[in-house]
């Protein structure tokens, strides 16, 4: 899981880093009910997650609505649950207070994404922006607008590079122990 | 009077850079006794070296020493030599100069220079930087750190596709089968019954003389 995350957001790294916006709530003057009609169905480019991940289109749940996010966003055999963003419908005083949330997706290790979560928080501001800008799209009967999370896109790039290093120079480690076992392996076999 | 002071500065001043200069030290020069050089050169790091320059082909090394000082190596593959080399260590000053010699091969060229072409390559090329790194680690008692070699890494491209094949777990490759073929599949062949013509590069048995 933490390991597919990495990926993904190696992947976000390598998108065009423009400025835009995104928040965490808004309210809208449409009702709950037809704010989730709404947004059910509704879907998110691959782009924004760099094409290392697809979103399902939009499900209802008991109050509001989920995308749930997969790894793999060409290969469709190769795709697994990552994530979930949830926008959570609240009504409220002329209108609707939309609230969005990331969450694990069923069957993945709770405390380890909250271990990524809280770690790597200008991703988690990243995932919350791509949230906002579905509901805002969707209730504005829209097209998503990557411009808007280019911003979230970019600090999330930056923050994961001293990450990306380390993943790179384990994984060269990795490969130089693996090529020396093949070596001595093959003296071995050899009686030498 | 002010001029004669004025000269007597200037000379002061050239005697001590010449001086300075004198002490520039020689090229391969450690801080270490040539006792303790020798013994940490009969320690050095000979299979990290062969594991980071060897090509496809097993090899291995033979380690002698004469009372001179110099230790050297025969690097043999199936007892076919393939190369050789030599450290010798010279008193200089409170430290140690460490020379490299390398065996000279058919063509009167050092083997492995970064120039030369072998049917059965056994090492990267060029051979002198990375034999500096042999001595550097054993001086500084480290294992040998192929990250620290000088570009160009290797300049024989036929030793790194055979390198290739041997890290990734396939293929192994032998003096006595032919150029490139590894050996599965000369036993394969041979094993068919075809007779396999295989290249020598005539590479001479050991360093008789210094350097040679």
């Amino acid at each position: 899981m933490m390991r597919q995350a990495l990926r993904l957001f190696a992947g976000l790294a390598s998108l065009p880093l423009l400025a835009g916006c995104g928040s965490g709530w808004a309210s809208y003057a449409v009702t709950s009910e037809a704010a989730r009609h709404a947004l059910v169905g509704t879907t998110i480019p691959d782009l924004a997650f760099g094409y290392e991940a697809h979103a399902e289109p939009a499900r209802p749940i008991g109050n509001g609505v989920v995308w749930q996010i997969d790894r793999g966003a060409g290969d469709t055999s190769a795709r697994e649950p990552l994530l979930l963003l949830v926008a959570k419908l609240a009504p409220v005083q002329g209108g609707t207070e939309v609230s969005v949330d990331v969450q694990p997706a069923a069957g993945t290790d709770r405390a380890a994404f909250d271990k990524t979560v809280t770690g790597q928080p200008a991703v988690h501001d990243l995932f919350v922006a791509i949230a906002s800008e579905a509901v805002d799209a969707g209730l504005g009967h829209r097209e998503f607008n990557l411009a808007r999370i280019h911003f979230q896109m970019a600090v999330a790039a930056l923050s994961m590079l001293p990450q990306i290093q380390d993943q790179m120079d384990r994984a060269a480690a990795a490969q130089e122990q693996q090529e020396r076992n093949a070596v001595d392996e093959a003296y071995r076999a050899a009686g030498q | 009077m002010q001029h004669r002071l004025v000269w007597s500065m200037v000379l002061t001043v050239a005697a001590a850079a010449l001086a300075g200069c004198g002490e520039t030290r020689p090229e391969g020069y450690y801080d270490v006794a040539p006792q303790a050089a020798l013994a940490r050169l009969r320690q050095a790091d000979i299979i990290g070296f062969r594991d980071a320059r060897q090509c496809g082909m097993l090899i291995s090394f033979r380690q002698l020493e004469d009372a001179s000082g110099i230790i050297s190596w025969d690097v043999s593959s199936n007892d076919v030599p393939v190369a050789g080399f030599s450290l010798k260590v010279t008193p200089s000053g409170q430290g140690s100069v460490i020379a490299i010699g390398v065996l000279t091969g058919p063509n009167g060229a050092e083997v492995y220079d970064g120039e030369q072409h072998y049917t059965h390559p056994a090492l990267m090329q060029p051979l002198r930087p990375s034999l500096r790194e042999l001595v550097d680690a054993a001086i500084e008692k480290r294992p040998y750190d192929w990250h620290r070699l000088p570009q160009p890494l290797n300049t024989d491209e036929l030793c790194g596709s055979e390198r290739q094949n041997l890290e990734a777990g396939g293929a192994v490759y032998s003096i006595d089968d032919p150029q490139g073929m590894p050996h599965a599949d000369a036993e394969a062949a041979r094993s068919l019954g075809e007779t396999l013509s295989v290249e020598r590069d005539g590479i001479p048995r050991s360093i008789t003389s210094w350097g040679k």
